[in-house]
């Protein structure tokens, strides 16, 4: 009885081990999850969005945001060249997603992270 | 007098301060060089930050207005109007990166040439109305790039060729944030980082240590990031800017010798001491074989990383440094 207990703790702990292990390794790779995405328009801070729940944005009849399980993209815009809508979903720090035609750029903000990313 | 009076104002607002725990700001900026303009810095009160803001958006608009090849300016002799007349008294800072932009053509053997603004432009257009340039439209235009057209004597540029057109695209970015860099410290800004899209100088440090600039990946999310305190950093891709047609993507980094946008890397990211070194670094080594990249890189003290068309990431032995 005793032995099958520390058995099974050991594959407890070795699981643990594992997943920590993975954790820091992608975790590394990816960057800090970020907590707010701030949309700004012409450089002025349009709106200030969290990331933790649902939400569509109307950026002032430019762009729409769309925010869920922490990230955001944009879905539409009214630009020609409809980079901002190809580019890819953003949701680690300092992350951005820029509309060059429309002056809309959203970024990833958060605690810690990356100040840019480029 | 503007300088001066923001060096002032900045100076009063330092010496007047209690000094809280400094708090992060930041402004960005959508009206320069056609491009996002980001700019953070810890400070001890947004008037303080504001000035500073301000007086980096005046200088980055000062500069714009020189490179700008599209628009002229009252009072300004500039890249449009030289590209106009062919030959005129210039900006200090047209004579000075026209000069480096000579020297750039040959140490990237031919591969960063700013006497290649005929043909840019065709791709311009091109990206505006969603068509690539036929060949047989670039190959005329391509007879009027030769480098050795452009003579600057004094503060006068002339142009020989009349069908020859200057585009400074490749290097004004770069240049533009180190003069940006140097007036901030002027005023007193010691630790900041800025991007002037992608070109990123970063000065000092932030409270806890050094700055973090994250390199994305071509297909999206973040590949790495670098902690830098007196350096440049720069980008260039095929994500950053481009149209696509019928399946296959345009984007905006031109080789000179195949008139069409370089192939062999997804991005290359160059960090060196000098932003606009960086920049010029980051455009040659993008159409450059990793060997010859290497070498150039290592002239300069830069290290690279450069993402290869299949995905493979190659960094110079110095580049991880700078990783975390």
């Amino acid at each position: 009885m005793k032995n099958k207990l520390l058995k099974n703790d050991f594959a407890l702990i070795a699981a643990i081990f594992v997943i920590a292990l993975a954790a820091a390794v992608f975790g590394r790779a990816i960057g800090r999850a970020g907590d707010t995405v701030e949309v700004r328009v012409k450089g002025e801070v349009y709106a200030i969005l969290p990331l933790d729940k649902p939400a569509e944005l109307d950026i002032g009849g430019l762009c729409v945001l769309k925010t869920e399980n922490g990230e955001a993209w944009i879905e539409s815009a009214v630009c020609k060249n409809q980079i901002c809508v190809k580019h890819r979903s953003v949701s680690r720090v300092g992350e951005a997603i820029v509309c060059l035609p429309s002056g809309v750029t959203v970024k990833i903000t958060g605690e810690g992270g990356a100040d840019i990313v480029i | 007098m503007r300088r001066l009076l923001a060096a002032m104002a900045a100076s009063a607002v330092l010496l007047c301060g209690c000094s809280p725990a400094p708090k992060k700001y930041s402004a960005v900026y959508t009206d320069v060089f056609d491009t996002a303009t980001e700019f953070a810095a810890y400070c001890d009160s947004r008037e303080e930050f504001d000035l500073y803001a301000e007086a980096l958006h005046d200088e980055l608009l000062r500069l714009h207005k020189i490179f700008d090849i599209y628009d002229e300016y009252d009072g300004l002799f500039n890249a449009a109007s030289l590209n106009k007349t062919k030959s005129g008294g210039c900006p200090s800072e047209l004579i000075e990166l026209t000069k480096s932009a000579v020297d750039w053509y040959d140490l990237s053997g031919g591969k960063l040439n700013i006497a290649l603004g005929s043909v840019l432009s065709l791709w311009h257009d091109s990206r505006e109305s969603g068509i690539p340039p036929a060949m047989e439209d670039l190959k005329p235009l391509a007879e009027h790039c030769d480098i050795d057209d452009i003579s600057v004597e004094g503060d006068i540029i002339s142009i020989k060729d009349p069908q020859l057109s200057l585009d400074f695209g490749a290097l004004a970015k770069g240049y533009a944030a180190e003069k940006a860099a140097e007036l901030l410290e002027s005023v007193g800004c010691a630790d900041f980082v800025l991007s002037v899209g992608g070109n990123v100088v970063a000065r000092g440090e932030k409270p806890g240590g050094s700055w973090e600039i994250g390199i994305s990946s071509p297909d999206g999310g973040i590949l790495t990031t670098v902690k830098v305190s007196d350096e440049a950093v720069v980008t260039s891709g095929d994500y950053q800017r481009y149209f696509e047609y019928e399946g296959v993507r345009y984007h905006h980094i031109i080789d000179p010798q195949t008139l069409m946008p370089a192939n062999l890397w997804r991005s290359v990211t160059v960090i060196c001491k000098s932003s606009a070194d960086a920049d010029a670094l980051s455009t040659a080594l993008f159409c450059l074989d990793e060997q010859s990249g290497r070498i150039l890189a290592e002239n300069f003290g830069a290290e690279a990383l450069w993402v290869s068309s299949k995905g493979e990431v190659i960094r110079t032995e110095g580049f991880e440094d700078y990783e975390k």
